[in-house]
């Protein structure tokens, strides 16, 4: 079999029968169809309309006095975003004219591994708080944040400040302020 | 009037080695508070309360003012420098502040922050000193009705804010609104949008939202980026540049100073709503809108003349009538009670010595703020400069703290996850948090005015119209709903006629 | 570097030693650590200043600190469910409050502590009963005017506090019992209840005796009723509710302290003879005084038998309270 992209575009289809899923061309656009919807805030605005219609169902449940202003903006929201919905949809050219004034935003160039690490230090240090008192968060983000692949790291100066500041903690909090900073569901020490 | 002779006592009883040393210590106690998120000056006064037990009621209040004072000042520190706001009313401040951090010019930022809150407190205190009664019974004059109107006519200014990009702005603020109505409804007595969750039965909270939504989102942008907060330090700003650049905005002062005075005056409203509303006034009236949000000293400058003076304003109805204008008041007036200390329209001549000498002690506050902060705002601002991986912990673990020790709940840390992330996304794609925030501030007060107002008219909407004050906001409202988008149609019109 | 590397296991071990040396130590005599003091209600507010107050004397006695504690939510719910089922009932955990609101609240919201079965240690503050006030040049000149004007127009009342405070049942002795034709307009505090009647959106306005003596001591308002058993010392010339005519309608209020149900009962006398004894300190007093704070100290079971019959007036009226929900 020749390889991939020395494929004429005829086999395509025939490979992708044979193996039972769509291998696309690599010279063919990828269709509009799916594009349109991978856009964030495409996926932003639309669950937002979901869930602002759901929450527009719950207030019914409300009494009469306490239903009039959710509703009132919940129906403000929705509207507005069908209206986007439909403009981003259906007529773009509508959508280019009300955001005209908007200025293209610089878009700096992120590592998107780094973003994850840092969502995995966030949770990893409201984790171990919360296992083990709230005290735990400082070693945590340290080093789940130091374990983040990245440049060189001072790992010497890192761990005495985490040190430092894990001391400086349980001194100010426990001892002056008295809040119980190793309490946590796995570990109790008061 | 009061008689200039126990002035003149108040104001030199100030003047002890142990009320100086109080001061001191209150200013210290203070900024470290402030610049803690979550920890307000509520919670600074009540940790310094049992030292305060043995002395005189003069000097227990000066103590009380330090924290009073210098909290506002720690938390605009840690706004402007890492974008995580010390208390509710920093939350403006960073709108501008944190950016021109990041293009090096925190120190100046910091120098504008002092001195506009230096130059607030001072007028406020002016103001406090020989107006209050008046102005505390005018604000007496917003009723429910009166309230609800002033809200709508600050949420209106939104509309000249997200001129840029009206249909992510509005979502932004119905976003914001929807959140201010999850809780328990205090005027109609129903839980609404829980989802059976318990700790939101308060509503959301606001700070850990605000730490989210601010700090944590930066956490996560500079992760992403792999950056310090700042590259460079601007060359030539510092924080006399900021001291110079604040008088260059007279008008902006002017604007700011009325709306943080008459603001902090009405007991319904508090330091967020001042800073939020002079940033936005500031917003409606430039030409230029465009530079805010991207560290325009004038949003810095309105939102920390807003807040300070508001402080000072939220004195007027506490010390004139005994109803405290903030949280922060509250505690102030309870411990002046506890110090025999009765507010009051005779609260001026019958303990004229001690009031006047808590003014003195704002006033000396205020200018040692300034100098404290011209020695030592360089070395605040190189936290600019730390690296990567030391300052992004740093901010994260301070964000948590602030955000967990405000009621010991882990609930409030996933909050702020959530709003980090929400944060993270609405700075991405071009959402403006500023509606967000502003509608989180003043639903509340917008919805359970208007269902009080309702209440007492017994359903009919001429409450709205019926008193001149009422009148006046209406008018107001409508015109910042539609100048912004009219006056260009105008002056297009003014063109052609010519 | 190997060096500093014993140095920091033998810093570890050491510490981890004193914790539990201290932890050993807390055993043998009651009180041997600080004890903790749960507050309901906000920083600065009519519950947390007495609540601090009390501690600060009460550790004179106790010879540990009494750490104060707030903690928000529901109402006050939350703390009181927290003493009540999640802390340890070891005599270091205490919650102090305002009383009859937390029973209130408790009958509203069918919430998970009850307190019949909270230890009661004692009560401070008390007498602080409801007071109804208008503002000083108000067309009503005693509480019978307003009833007149109510035949013909509702009257907007205002109160602080949601649901299940004696706010609430203030408002509602006044509308099921009293029969007053009434709107009843809920604000978020009695400050802000205070500024409306004050500015004269409201047309009277209710709050506690401790705020509301204040505000007419400045001359801004008038006192029209007290809720209370018989005439205040401060203010003679007020009249009861009772006196006017309207039976049944006392609203207490008073701060005291509770402790888990299963606290050893040894440690729960050493708690409540603290509190007794700091209630008649002298400089306890003198604050209360300054403070224009009511003291009316009950011992643990004087405390507990208002609490039975705080049950008992209360379920009359639960059915007008859940109307409310």
């Amino acid at each position: 079999m020749q390889q991939d992209g020395a494929r004429s575009l005829f086999e395509y289809p025939a490979e992708s029968i044979f193996r039972g899923y769509w291998i696309p061309p690599p010279n063919v656009e990828p269709p509009m169809f799916p594009k349109k919807f991978k856009d964030p805030v495409f996926i932003f605005n639309g669950s937002l309309l979901i869930v602002f219609i759901w929450m527009n169902h719950l207030a019914d449940r409300f009494s009469e006095r306490a239903q009039k202003f959710p509703k009132f903006v919940l129906g403000i929201g929705i509207l507005a975003l069908t209206f986007w919905m439909v403009a981003y949809l259906i007529f773009p050219g509508l959508l280019k004219f009300i955001e005209a004034q908007a200025e293209k935003e610089e878009d700096s160039a992120g590592n998107r591994s780094r973003y994850y690490g840092a969502w995995l230090c966030i949770a990893g240090s409201i984790l171990m708080g919360y296992l083990f008192g709230f005290i735990f968060v400082v070693p945590t983000a340290f080093l789940s944040y130091g374990l983040i692949p990245g440049e060189k790291k001072r790992w010497i100066s890192l761990i005495a400040l985490m040190l430092v500041m894990t001391a400086c903690f349980y001194v100010g909090f426990y001892r002056i302020l008295h809040i119980p900073v190793l309490k946590g569901v796995v570990l109790d020490i008061d | 009037m009061v008689p200039l002779g126990i002035i003149y006592q108040g104001i030199a009883g100030t003047f002890t080695l142990e009320n100086l040393l109080l001061l001191l210590l209150g200013l210290v106690v203070g900024v470290v508070v402030g610049i803690l998120p979550g920890v307000g000056p509520a919670a600074g006064m009540v940790l310094v309360l049992p030292f305060s037990v043995s002395l005189q009621a003069s000097s227990a209040l000066i103590l009380m003012s330090g924290v009073y004072f210098a909290s506002s000042y720690g938390g605009s520190v840690a706004a402007i420098l890492v974008n995580t706001p010390g208390e509710s009313a920093s939350a403006a401040t960073l709108l501008d502040g944190y950016p021109m951090t990041q293009r090096g010019r925190g120190a100046e930022a910091l120098g504008i922050s002092a001195t506009a809150g230096c130059l607030g407190a001072v007028f406020g205190l002016l103001v406090l000193a020989f107006t209050a009664p008046l102005l505390a019974s005018l604000a007496l004059r917003f009723g429910p009705a009166e309230n609800c109107l002033l809200a709508l006519f600050a949420l209106s200014v939104i509309s000249a804010i997200v001129k840029r990009n009206p249909m992510k702005g509005l979502i932004s603020a119905c976003i914001g609104l929807v959140l201010a109505t999850v809780g328990s409804d205090q005027v109609s007595n129903s839980i609404r949008f829980t989802f059976g969750l318990e700790p939101l039965e308060d509503g959301i909270p606001f700070i850990q939202t605000m730490i989210g939504l601010f700090a944590i989102s930066q956490v996560l942008t500079l992760s992403e980026q792999n950056q310090t907060i700042s590259r460079v330090e601007l060359a030539g700003s510092g924080f006399l540049t900021g001291f110079k650049t604040t008088f260059k905005h007279p008008f902006t002062l002017l604007r700011s100073f009325i709306i943080g005075i008459w603001i902090g005056a009405l007991p319904a409203a508090g330091r967020s709503t001042a800073s939020f509303m002079a940033y936005a006034e500031e917003i409606r009236v430039a030409r230029d809108k465009s530079q805010f949000g991207k560290g325009n000293p004038v949003g810095v400058i309105a939102s920390e003349m807003g807040n300070n003076a508001c402080a000072m304003g939220d004195l007027i109805p506490t010390l004139s009538l005994g109803i405290p204008g903030s949280v922060g008041a509250a505690v102030f007036l309870g411990i002046m009670i506890i110090f025999g200390v009765i507010p009051g329209h005779r609260v001026f001549i019958d303990q004229g010595k001690t009031i006047y000498g808590l003014f003195t002690a704002f006033f000396i506050e205020s200018l040692l703020i300034l100098g404290l902060g011209l020695t030592y705002a360089k070395y605040f601002a190189k936290i600019a400069m730390v690296r990567n991986d030391f300052i992004v912990p740093i901010i994260l673990i301070f964000s948590l703290l602030g955000s967990y020790t405000i009621q010991n709940s882990f609930f409030d840390l996933l909050i702020t996850a959530v709003f980090g992330a929400l944060g993270y996304f609405m700075n991405k794609h071009g959402y403006s948090p500023v509606p967000l925030v502003l509608a989180l501030v003043l639903g509340p007060m917008l919805e359970k005015n208007f269902q009080r107002a309702l209440i007492m008219s017994e359903g009919s909407y001429r409450i709205f119209f019926h008193s001149g004050i009422s009148l006046v906001l209406v008018a107001l409202t409508v015109f910042s709903l539609g100048y912004p988008y009219l006056s260009p149609l105008l002056k297009r019109r003014e063109k052609h006629s010519r | 570097m190997y060096s500093a590397r014993k140095y920091w296991i033998l810093f570890m071990v050491l510490s981890l030693a004193l914790s539990l040396a201290q932890a050993v130590a807390a055993q043998e005599k009651f009180p041997g650590k600080p004890v903790r003091m749960v507050i309901t209600h906000a920083a600065g507010g009519s519950v947390d200043l007495p609540g601090r107050a009390m501690a600060l004397y009460m550790q004179k006695y106790l010879k540990v600190p009494v750490m104060c504690e707030n903690m928000l939510g529901g109402g006050g719910r939350k703390a009181m469910e927290y003493v009540f089922g999640d802390a340890k009932a070891d005599g270091y955990t205490i919650v102090a409050s305002a009383f009859p609101s937390r029973l209130i609240g408790e009958m509203v919201y069918e919430s998970k502590y009850k307190m019949k079965e909270f230890i009661h240690l004692g009560s401070w503050v008390g007498g602080d009963y409801r007071t109804i006030f208008v503002a000083k040049n108000s067309p009503f000149k005693d509480f019978n005017q307003v009833m007149e004007e109510s035949k013909k127009r509702k009257i907007n009342v205002g109160g602080g506090g949601g649901l299940g405070s004696t706010s609430q049942l203030q408002i509602v002795y006044l509308k099921e019992v009293v029969k007053l034709n009434l709107n009843f307009v809920p604000f978020d505090s009695d400050a802000e209840v205070a500024a409306a009647v004050l500015g004269k959106h409201l047309d009277i306005g209710t709050g506690p005796l401790s705020g509301a003596i204040r505000v007419y001591k400045s001359g801004d308002t008038r006192i029209l009723a007290v809720h209370s058993p018989k005439r205040i010392k401060e203010i003679p010339e007020i009249p009861t509710m009772k006196e006017l005519g309207f039976d049944g309608v006392v609203i207490p209020y008073g701060v005291g302290a509770w402790a888990p149900p299963k606290t050893p009962k040894d440690r729960a006398k050493i708690l409540s003879d603290a509190i007794m004894t700091a209630s008649k300190d002298p400089e306890f007093i003198k604050w209360a005084e300054k403070s224009s704070t009511m003291l009316d100290p009950m011992g643990p079971e004087e405390f507990y038998k208002v609490t039975l019959e705080d049950y008992r007036n209360i379920e009359k009226v639960l059915p007008l309270l859940m109307k409310e929900k």
